[in-house]
């Protein structure tokens, strides 16, 4: 092949990717025109709005007060119970989710009677609208309601769940883990059945029982599962609203306070939305930090 | 071929681009305010109108009133309703004030006027009230619905809170309940009688002492009702750098200070005796909500406004149900103040806007409502046209309203200072201290309303 053909073969190719790059970009264009303008604007404004002092009736008078607003997150004590109240309520969302998704993943991944019924009933709660679940719960757990009918009917005296201190937390939180245990259930199940068939067949016929073999074969195999499940899950409950705002409104004694209740709080009953978006500014970062942390620790060392 | 496959994709692109800002322009247009005003013609003298309204749901303006006064003006003025849950509404009027879409029309909260007209969301309606609209008016409804001397709304109802009992229970219990204000029940007298009357364990009674409350969000802590345990330990006629005169009021004039009015001793030991009532063995309601505990006959007595005759008396209930006024602990008092109506400052259409608020606050379309609806008439002229509030039980909410009738505190920041104080009842109602919980009230409080 002559050099001239080469380079005219040559322009033809970078003129082709040139052409195949723009129409890549052309349908790219919506999603991220999109994207940047419902996600990355909002999300730039919020950093802005974090340096302000201002209401939402009034938003011209803005004045400008630097980092106060972060300042204030560690000063306030409301708030410091705010955030400590959140991250316990998503300790205990995750630590709850990981085994019961994955013990009922294993369940469901036997051959069952009504396998696919199970299956949706699992993950139904997930797609049932929150409002609807903590509506549901909040009659269930109140006083005159169907768990304590159920307790008084044991012997047992009628429990506050929602207005006592040292049971709303726990309550909320069993509630989110009713609500989520279907979601990392299906997760699990996706890991489970594309761990690889030669290898556990392999540690049947090397003599492994069932209990080593979900502890050195199936537990390490879905590390990128759990990784996956332990991120969602902490996202998913650092973002959570739907129970303080429904079940407790925050209280009582501010146990209940989740993050996002308190912003929108801030925001819009107190009319501080420049303190809200700090704290909106401090959980984006905080569940960005968490879940590289979590990815972090938990990388996996397996590859099939 | 390969020219043919590109030319195809960069029509693609083009098409893409096209479409995604046609998508972004449709957006746009759609989110922005259509206009609403129309011009003069034969028909419309004045004009024609589609007034914007935000209103809470099943309030003030109603869906009759407004097709009423469309046939009124000839179809000339029309109404676009946005509708949000009352819970909801402040903060969607928080949104929507400064925005480019603001409504014409609020339906809002009475005692959100200072709040509102300070801010500028409302209009002054002086220059569109009636002759001898401010001597016909209740003095309770003129304070809450003027600021810095102009009226912003001209209130088309008042509420007050009573003690509905169950005559049939109270009979059985061998309680006699007064039904006269001079007669009226102290708190520990009434406490007294709904623990007698009460059926089961203090806590968990299979008949309520008093009903848990349906108002605010249907939990402890509503200031409309819950407030009034700490106002009524305090003293209007004691001097007024006293505790007992501050906690009455429970927010300074000028409304900038609460400390030293809102956890006054008199008021700790009324949140205690609040308390008392959720919690010990001297509780006689309950914690959490219970829809409808009165009206399905499995509580003796109700603390609620006047609204709820209506609905008794179209339940025909199987028991016999009266009103008696409401308890104090030491000084009568009971908080005015209803949905009301009011202009946007904003509005482009304020005339129009104006004449609606002014014909449903006032004459024959207030009469009509208030008739109908059993909420009291703010209208010395129209209470005298309707019977049925001069005889019990609505005559009892009248008499209250005119003798102990009192503005919630009136501060311009309305919203926080009700949501603070009601999380703070709320966590005493649940067992919180009553001196750490108002005096963590104050010192949050404190910040917000000095600014």
């Amino acid at each position: 092949m002559s050099s001239t053909t080469t380079r005219l073969v040559r322009g033809a190719e970078r003129k082709r990717s040139r052409r195949e790059l723009l129409v890549a970009a052309g349908f790219l264009a919506p999603f991220l025109i999109i994207l940047v303008i419902f996600q990355y604007v909002p999300v730039g404004l919020l950093v802005k709005n974090s340096l302000f002092g201002y209401t939402l009736i009034n938003p011209d008078l803005q004045t400008f007060v630097g980092l106060e607003n972060f300042a204030r997150i560690f000063k306030d004590p409301t708030t410091l119970q705010t955030i400590l109240v959140t991250l316990i309520f998503a300790v205990g969302v995750v630590v709850l989710i990981i085994p019961l998704g994955f013990l009922l993943a294993s369940y469901l991944n036997r051959p069952l009677p009504g396998r696919g019924i199970l299956r949706t009933a699992v993950f139904l709660p997930v797609i049932t609208s929150s409002v609807v679940v903590a509506t549901l719960w909040n009659f269930l757990l109140a006083n005159e309601g169907l768990v304590n009918a159920a307790l008084n009917s044991l012997g047992f005296s009628t429990m506050s769940f929602l207005t006592d201190q040292s049971l709303a937390l726990p309550s909320i939180i069993i509630m989110s883990v009713w609500q989520q245990v279907g979601m990392a259930t299906i997760l699990y199940l996706g890991g489970l059945q594309s761990i690889p068939g030669d290898v556990m067949e392999a540690s049947t016929l090397d003599g492994a029982g069932g209990l080593k073999r979900t502890f050195l074969i199936v537990i390490p195999l879905l590390t990128r599962t759990t990784v996956m499940v332990v991120v969602i899950m902490t996202v998913f409950a650092l973002q959570s609203f739907t129970p303080a705002y429904v079940m407790t409104q925050g209280a009582p004694g501010g146990t209940t306070n989740l993050l996002v209740y308190e912003i929108y709080k801030q925001a819009f009953t107190l009319q501080d939305p420049g303190f809200a978006s700090a704290l909106s500014v401090l959980l984006l970062v905080g569940a960005i930090t968490i879940s590289l942390v979590q990815m972090r620790l938990l990388r996996t060392r397996w590859d099939y | 071929m390969q020219y043919n496959l590109t030319s195809r994709g960069r029509r693609a692109t083009v098409m893409l681009t096209t479409l995604t800002i046609g998508a972004l322009a449709s957006t746009l247009v759609a989110c922005s305010p259509s206009s609403s005003g129309g011009a003069k013609t034969a028909e419309c003298p004045e004009g024609s109108a589609t007034l914007k309204v935000l209103r809470s749901t099943t309030n003030v303006p109603t869906d009759a009133q407004m097709d009423e006064y469309t046939k009124k003006t000839n179809d000339c003025v029309t109404f676009d309703v946005t509708d949000v849950p009352f819970g909801q509404y402040a903060d969607k009027v928080s949104v929507l004030s400064s925005s480019a879409n603001a409504p014409d029309i609020y339906g809002f909260d009475m005692p959100e006027t200072a709040n509102y007209a300070s801010k500028g969301v409302l209009l002054p309606l002086d220059k569109y009230l009636p002759e001898g609209w401010k001597e016909d008016v209740l003095p309770a409804t003129l304070k809450e619905g003027s600021y810095q001397d102009k009226v912003y709304t001209l209130g088309v109802q008042q509420d007050a809170l009573g003690l509905y009992y169950n005559k049939t229970l109270t009979d059985q219990a061998g309680i006699t309940v007064p039904t006269t204000l001079d007669e009226g029940w102290t708190w520990e007298e009434a406490r007294d009688a709904m623990l007698k009357c009460q059926q089961g364990t203090p806590g968990n009674p299979t008949i309520y002492g008093l009903a848990p409350t349906q108002l605010g969000s249907g939990t402890p802590g509503p200031i409309y009702s819950d407030l009034l345990y700490l106002r009524s330990a305090g003293d209007p006629k004691a001097p007024s750098d006293s505790s007992a005169y501050k906690t009455f009021y429970a927010i300074s004039p000028d409304g900038k200070q609460v400390d030293g009015w809102l956890n006054t001793p008199e008021a700790v030991e009324a949140a205690k005796f609040y308390q008392s009532l959720y919690e010990g063995d001297k509780a006689v309601t309950s914690k959490t909500g219970r829809p409808n505990a009165f009206i399905d006959g499995k509580a003796c007595f109700d603390m609620f406004h006047a609204g709820q005759v209506q609905p008794l008396k179209d339940a025909n209930v199987s028991y016999e149900w009266g009103v008696t006024p409401l308890p104090y602990i030491k000084t009568p008092i009971v908080h005015t103040g209803a949905i009301t109506i009011g202009v946007s400052g904003k509005s482009k259409q304020a005339d129009a806007a104006a004449k609606f608020v002014v014909e449903l606050s006032t004459g024959d379309m207030a009469k009509e409502y208030n008739q109908k609806n059993g909420r009291l008439p703010t209208l010395g002229s129209v209470y005298k046209e309707l019977p049925d509030f001069q005889e019990p039980p609505l005559s009892t909410f009248y008499q209250e309203l005119e003798e102990w009738g009192q503005p919630r505190p009136p501060t311009s920041q309305f919203s926080q200072y009700s949501q603070i104080v009601e999380t703070a009842l709320k966590n005493i109602a649940y067992g919180g201290d009553p001196k750490d919980q108002l005096d963590q009230a104050v010192s949050k409080l404190s910040p917000l309303l000095s600014r």
